[in-house]
């Protein structure tokens, strides 16, 4: 199989052998009924709503909204939103060819039911919650080599030769080594918890890091012994405000004051992180991580240089307080009134927070600041907020409805020679889809889900294991060449280095490596004309048929004489492979 | 200074604007442009010593925390010392650790700040005060002074990256975007990732796929072209351009004589700061070069003599290779870490962090030799004279490369902040 090619190659190339999460390709059944038990209208029926919200405010600001987007293009989109990668060649071309009229709701449906689905959404929330350093490189990543050991361990055990062949059924399955708080809140999402819920367990997790990975956050800032930074966090992702400047003195320009930002931080006062003794005949020097209590811990607010600062007392944002004594869990306190049905910010921070996954920006934006900004649609998020908060805050259901809305479905091409500030208005009114670059996650599942990297099937139990390994480094590595973004919104620019890794990595440079055995190019090989592996290429890679112009270059480009030997049309084919890789239609959702 | 300055400034909106007084509002619709030409012209109008000078810098970070009293503020005699004793310099009065022999050769050339005085004792947090000069907020991603150093002296157009990170990553660029990212190179012993052509793939083969590629991306340009595809088009042609640039040769170490390589020391740290001399010479702004592992809770004293053994002999090198090249009059050479360590020894022969009162070297670019700002208490553990802050330290290093403290930049909320916080001073006392 893999014989012959360099080791690398033959790593990158059977990563997906090892069930690589390229999720969400073929999505389960149904998922929860589009209509709420209580009466509650269809998600068809909130999104015909917004709609017809949405049209009212573009016909009074004259912006026309953009056409439809085309099967294709609706399909690549929710591919990489709801499942957090491109769809492959079998989805896209039964999908064109469907003539059902309601096939892109059922296609929503049936994504929003998908494992790729639950990852995706943990991601977008474990970014902002902890950041992906934090994810992908510290604790995080030690737990996700620990597990990744832990894997190897268990398939080279078992008696099994290396080559015995296949896979038993009681062989370990994963999805790869993930980051464990995301392995956790991606639990939370399967079942679909009430996410108040959720965020109560966040707040007020306690234990052993490695054995409640809802700790993570608290155990990313209570690590540095902030009880600010746990507060500023805290009121930033679930209440949508930024109340960190009154850290220092009273806000400036909101009403906040140093008074408001320490009542929240005393709610933390008591939050602390140790380190526990190695369990018993362990060879480590160290235990794990422990966020805990400490009774009768105080916090000050500070004060200027020989003075003594006053105490911080609990009191939340909307001006409730509780008891100073230890008998109180200030923690759970806090996280009842941050996520209280009386709470003004919970539902809208959640709602806005979870349309920005969807186009790339807020109706209030930014996300974490909704006392910035007006919003763009008032009506739309006050109907959202309210349907979410009649749902018993569920995700799923508010999800469903915005990729249901008329806006998600609009197109993010224009006609020509229309004016750039048409666009730009557009955009801003929702009235056009935005072009947002792929996250590292996004581009490397794509990548390798484009190449056929997931299609090459191992035998080899050993080496299966052994590219859990190489698929954490790699992932590690893309994700560190794009950045952090904790505390800040996900921006994902491109940087130099992340164009040299597409360009001339071995991510994909080795996947597109004519070789055989290469899933993708044993079957270009076995078809009759260019047309066909042309059309191949394009429906694997950007996930839609080559325009006429685009085959004609292609065709030429094939037909050259250096292209005619067997070995000169598999390089052709390779650098069709690179150029559609490496190309803005790739990088970007669209 | 009690509080930082957050510099939570006015957002531009409708809430923003009733915060303000209608002389700050029309400053600000002027822009940053006219604020930042006021500013220079105030800071030349003040025409200070030094303002400028260095065209460059180079940052040597020792990540961790560094001991001051191991390194450059020896306490011979007093029971925090420990076994270390203190050396003479060529600076007549100034001594250093006896760890570092070769720096002291060259004393009369570097000046040291040895009352440094900050209240972030974590690592994270101190990393980004002293890469930044703010305290972390979560508000606001504040530029590191690599970025900030670029934003404002580096030609766009230049063809390889000017900002680079060796060794260690660096707080970054925050609100300036990525456009002013450092480059980072992991390990300068390793050739440069990705820079050479995949296996296989010739230049003539390079440059019939990228033909292809562009052929091939017209269609989605007419469609959906915009700021959005022109920045991926920008970074696809920087990324093509330094593969070609012929400065790239700055990063073969090899063309460096034995001895030279030798005396800079051979490891990661050695040959990362002789990668930054031929950096800067190429035309790079800034170099960071990092070494690790100064956070010596137990056996500080082997540790940290070991380590020496690495910032000695690069650091002493770099001074008079720079000296000899004569850059090192626009050369910035600042070396640092994020504290110091407590001067009491603990029990597992180890010192903890320390941020009350710590010590740092400069170098170079206006900045006079043999000069020794502030001292601590004979036990270590207190500024005795002129505390600095963190801010100072950042408008000092900002001051040497001609930007002036109270310069603005803007938050992607549009919030004005100052490039140093408080518009800090520069310690004018290294300079005159």
């Amino acid at each position: 199989m893999l014989r012959g090619s360099s080791r690398l190659l033959s790593l990158v190339a059977a990563l997906g052998a090892v069930s690589l999460a390229v999720p969400g390709a073929q999505a389960g059944p149904g998922g929860r009924p589009a209509t709420g038990g209580d009466g509650q209208a269809s998600t068809a029926d909130l999104a015909a709503r917004i709609d017809a919200l949405m049209e009212a405010a573009w016909a009074e600001a004259r912006v026309a909204p953009a056409a439809p987007a085309s099967d294709a293009e609706f399909l690549r989109r929710l591919h990489l939103d709801a499942t957090g990668v491109i769809p492959d060649e079998d989805t896209v071309r039964a999908f064109l060819a469907s003539p059902a009229p309601d096939k892109r709701a059922r296609l929503v449906r049936d994504a929003l039911a998908s494992d790729g689905f639950n990852r995706t959404m943990a991601l977008r929330w474990a970014y902002p919650l902890v950041g992906r350093q934090f994810l992908f490189t510290t604790l995080g990543a030690k737990q996700m080599e620990q597990a990744a050991a832990r894997l190897q361990e268990a398939m080279q055990g078992g008696g099994m030769s290396p080559m015995d062949g296949g896979m038993a059924d009681d062989a370990p399955t994963s999805d790869g080594p993930v980051p464990p708080l995301v392995e956790w809140l991606e639990g939370r999402l399967r079942e679909n918890t009430p996410w108040d819920a959720v965020v109560r367990e966040l707040l007020t997790a306690e234990g052993s890091a490695s054995e409640n990975p809802a700790t993570h956050w608290a155990l990313r800032y209570a690590r540095n012994g902030k009880a600010e930074e746990l507060a500023g966090s805290a009121v930033r992702v679930f209440q949508g405000l930024q109340i960190q400047c009154a850290q220092c003195h009273d806000h400036p320009y909101t009403d906040w004051t140093q008074h408001d930002f320490y009542g929240v931080a005393a709610f933390f006062s008591r939050t602390a992180v140790r380190r526990d003794p190695p369990p018993e005949g362990s060879n480590k020097k160290q235990g794990p991580f422990v966020v805990h209590e400490r009774p009768n811990r105080q916090l000050r607010i500070p004060a200027p240089p020989g003075e003594t600062g006053r105490l911080a007392l609990p009191r939340f944002l909307t001006g409730e307080v509780v008891g100073p004594g230890n008998g109180v869990d200030r923690r759970a306190e806090l996280a009842k009134l941050m996520t209280s049905p009386a709470n003004p910010y919970f539902a809208k921070a959640t709602v806005n927070r979870v349309w920005s996954f969807f186009f790339g920006r807020g109706l209030i934006d930014p996300v974490d600041d909704l006392e910035a900004q007006d919003a763009r649609h008032p009506a739309v998020l006050d109907l959202l907020v309210a349907d979410f908060k009649r749902s018993g805050h569920d995700l799923r259901r508010l999800c469903e409805a915005i990729l249901l809305t008329r806006a998600y479905g609009l197109s993010s091409g224009g006609a020509d020679g229309e004016a750039a500030e048409v666009r730009e208005a557009q955009v801003a009114a929702f009235a056009r889809a935005p072009l947002r670059s792929l996250s590292a996650e996004q581009l490397f599942y794509s990548v390798l889900a484009a190449t056929g990297a997931e299609d090459v099937r191992t035998q080899d139990r050993r080496q299966r294991a052994r590219l859990e390994r190489t698929k954490l480094t790699l992932l590690r590595k893309f994700v560190q060449t794009f950045g952090d973004d904790e505390g800040q919104e996900v921006v994902d620019e491109g940087t130099i280095p992340q164009a040299l890794l597409l360009l001339n990595g071995p991510l994909t440079n080795d996947a597109i490596r004519p070789r055989p055995g290469h899933p993708v190019y044993d079957r270009l090989f076995r078809m009759k004309s260019n047309d066909e592996r042309i059309e191949t290429i394009y429906l694997r890679t950007l996930g839609r048929m080559p325009a006429p112009a685009e085959r004609a270059v292609l065709r030429e480009a094939l037909a050259a004489p250096e292209a005619r030997t067997a070995a000169g049309q598999a390089q052709a084919l390779s650098d069709v492979y690179w150029a559609l890789l490496n190309s803005s239609e790739f990088a970007f959702n669209h | 200074m009690d509080h930082h300055d957050c510099s939570c400034g006015p957002t531009l909106t409708r809430r923003g604007f009733v915060g303000l007084t209608l002389g700050g509002a029309l400053g600000w619709l002027a822009g940053g442009g006219s604020a930042r030409a006021f500013a220079d012209e105030a800071a030349r109008a003040a025409a200070p010593a030094g303002f400028g000078q260095a065209k460059r810098c180079i940052v040597l970070w020792l990540n961790g925390g560094p001991s001051h009293l191991d390194t450059f503020d020896p306490k011979p005699g007093h029971a925090n010392a420990g076994p270390v004793k203190a050396i003479d310099t060529r600076a007549p009065g100034v001594q250093l650790s006896e760890y570092l022999p070769q720096l002291a050769e060259r004393m009369d050339r570097v000046s040291l700040v040895r009352s440094m005085a900050s209240r972030e004792g974590n690592h994270e947090r101190a990393r980004y005060f002293l890469h930044t000069g703010y305290v972390p907020s979560g508000t606001v991603a504040h530029p590191d002074l690599g970025a900030l150093v670029c934003q404002r002296t580096a030609d766009a157009d230049f063809d390889m990256p000017s900002y680079i990170a060796i060794n260690g990553a660096t707080p970054g660029p925050g609100i300036l975007g990525v456009a002013q990212a450092p480059f980072f190179v992991p390990d300068p012993l390793k050739p440069i990732e990705n820079l050479a052509h995949a296996q296989g793939i010739d230049a003539g083969r390079f440059d019939r796929r990228e033909r292809l590629r562009r052929a091939l991306g017209r269609a989605f340009e007419e469609t959906r072209g915009g700021p959005e595809t022109r920045g991926h088009d920008a970074v696809y042609g920087k990324a093509q351009t330094l593969m070609r640039s012929p400065r790239l040769a700055a990063f073969d170490l090899s063309q460096e004589p034995a001895a030279l390589r030798e005396a800079y020391g051979r490891g990661k740290f050695g040959q990362g700061v002789l990668m930054a001399r031929r950096l800067i010479e190429a035309g790079v702004k800034v170099v960071e070069v990092q070494l690790s592992g100064w956070d010596t809770h137990q056996d500080n004293f082997t540790r940290v003599k070991n380590l020496c053994g690495q910032l000695d002999p690069a650091f002493a090198t770099l001074i008079k290779d720079l000296a000899d090249r004569d850059l090192l009059d626009s050369t910035l050479v600042v070396c640092m870490g994020e504290f110091g360590r407590t001067p009491k020894i603990n029990q597992n022969e180890g010192r903890d962090h320390f941020a009350r009162a710590w010590s740092l070297a400069l170098a170079g670019g206006g900045v006079r030799g043999g000069r020794v700002v502030g001292q601590t208490t004979p036990d270590g553990a207190q500024v005795a004279e002129r505390p600095v802050t963190v801010p100072e330290l950042m408008s000092t290093i900002l001051h040497t490369v001609g930007v002036g403290p109270d310069e603005l930049n803007y938050s992607r909320e549009g919030r004005p902040i100052y490039v140093v916080d408080g518009g800090a001073k520069p310690l004018g006392q290294l300079f005159a």
